[in-house]
């Protein structure tokens, strides 16, 4: 297999990064997903969690939150509102800070801004720790 | 006949003025290219978005059955209009504030028999202060400090109040405008006035992808109306975004060049001072001369 895909992965202040690689797996809204060279036109929204890309053997992880991905003629999207690299992540740090939101997530109440600024945050750290630990 | 020392005073006080002026022109500059770096570097995300909402929104279109999403629909009859205006925090930026100012003017002033009820919300000290001075004008939310340490997140939150109030089901709010100044260069800053919701949808005719046809069959996950709707917001929150940035961007340069021009002000007034000061010395060292010598006739 010749063909190649191309990954691009932007948040909403900076381009984060353009390679080419074999496959992408990317958090889906209904599930994780793969991509391979020829893969379909896809379009989905992104949930939390790591995105990871293959380039012959060599594995690469990003912890993404929320966003879109589109895939079209072997060129793949990913928007995202944010993006951490796999190697700036520090376990420890995120754990506590998972605990710490999750703690501060059951104290507000449902519906109001700060429950759902806090359920955000639970998220962005659950989907670091899950790309540290995979 | 002016004093010898006022005058030196006066120099070395302009001099000071200069100094300051100066000093506020380079870091408007520095500011104003980092404000331009990243008005650069969020543009990827802002054209995928809007590729993507064209793509969704190119085949939605053909399936009439779909019906249109609530941010989409242009609502008849609109009553109930919302005016965003971006000034900035600080003045000493040339016509940068009057120009929008002026142009917010007009548009209540145009608007105000179309619309039932125009309400002004302001990102910006500057532009608050303004229409505070104004009760004829009614004033909505001031978006506090967002100019101090621009984020995304700000934008994030505007959009955020925009679409919780446009969505109520009251009703009270039919359309968005906004208004900020476009940056296209260190000297030119062009007011713009743009609509947000409804959400125009982008246009899908861009030579971006030559030979390659515009609308392909994407498979949509969960379906194509839930990726519209996560799309639709996304877009809005980019444009306020973008336009954040651009202001910014504008203010800075507004600012530069209003000091640039002050320090060559300020340079023009210390040379004829000096001028005038010379004259003055000499006048006095002739007056002296002229004292000795007929003092010495005299004699």
């Amino acid at each position: 297999m010749a063909n190649r895909l191309t990954l691009r992965l932007v948040t909403p202040t900076h381009p984060v990064l353009e390679v080419d690689c074999d496959e992408v797996r990317a958090p889906g809204v209904q599930g994780n997903f793969g991509v391979r060279p020829g893969h379909e036109p896809f379009l989905t929204t992104l949930d939390s969690g790591p995105l990871h890309f293959f380039d012959e053997g060599r594995d690469d992880a990003y912890a993404v939150v929320g966003g879109f991905v589109e895939i079209r003629d072997d060129e793949v999207t990913v928007l995202a509102d944010e993006a951490v690299h796999v190697e700036k992540i520090d376990p420890e740090h995120e754990l506590a800070a998972l605990e710490e939101a999750r703690k501060r997530l059951c104290e507000v109440q449902e519906g109001l801004v700060q429950h759902r600024m806090e359920s955000a945050r639970v998220r962005r750290h659950a989907a670091r720790l899950a790309t540290v630990r995979l | 006949m002016a004093n010898l020392k006022d005058i030196r005073k006066r120099i070395s006080s302009v001099r000071n003025t200069q100094q300051i002026t100066k000093a506020m022109k380079m870091v408007a500059a520095a500011k104003m290219r980092r404000a331009q770096d990243a008005a650069i570097r969020a543009r990827p995300y802002a054209e995928g978005i809007e590729r993507m909402l064209a793509e969704v929104m190119a085949r939605s279109i053909d399936a009439d059955a779909s019906p249109i999403h609530p941010l989409l629909e242009t609502r008849r009859p609109v009553r109930h209009v919302k005016l965003l205006v971006m000034t900035s925090d600080r003045g000493l930026c040339g016509g940068f504030n009057s120009n929008i100012l002026r142009r917010a003017g007009r548009f209540l002033y145009e608007n105000e028999e179309v619309y039932e009820n125009i309400t002004v919300a302001t990102a910006g000290r500057k532009g608050r202060d303004y229409f505070r001075r104004r009760p004829t004008v009614k004033q909505g939310t001031h978006h506090a400090g967002v100019f101090e340490e621009l984020r995304y997140e700000k934008a994030e939150r505007i959009s955020e109040d925009l679409r919780r109030r446009y969505l109520s089901p009251e009703h009270d709010l039919d359309a968005v405008f906004i208004l900020y100044n476009h940056f296209v260069s260190a000297v030119t800053q062009n007011v713009t006035l743009r609509q947000l919701l409804p959400v125009e949808p982008p246009s899908e005719q861009r030579p971006e992808r030559p030979g390659k046809p515009a609308a392909v069959d994407f498979r949509y996950e969960p379906d194509q109306a839930a990726v519209l709707d996560a799309l639709l917001p996304t877009y809005l929150t980019t444009q306020i975004w973008r336009a954040l940035m651009e202001s910014l961007a504008s203010e800075h340069a507004a600012r530069m060049t209003a000091m640039d021009s002050a320090t060559r002000n300020a340079g023009d007034m210390i040379d004829s001072l000096t001028l005038l000061a010379n004259r003055t010395r000499q006048a006095a060292i002739t007056t002296e001369l002229v004292e000795i010598v007929a003092g010495a006739e005299a004699l």
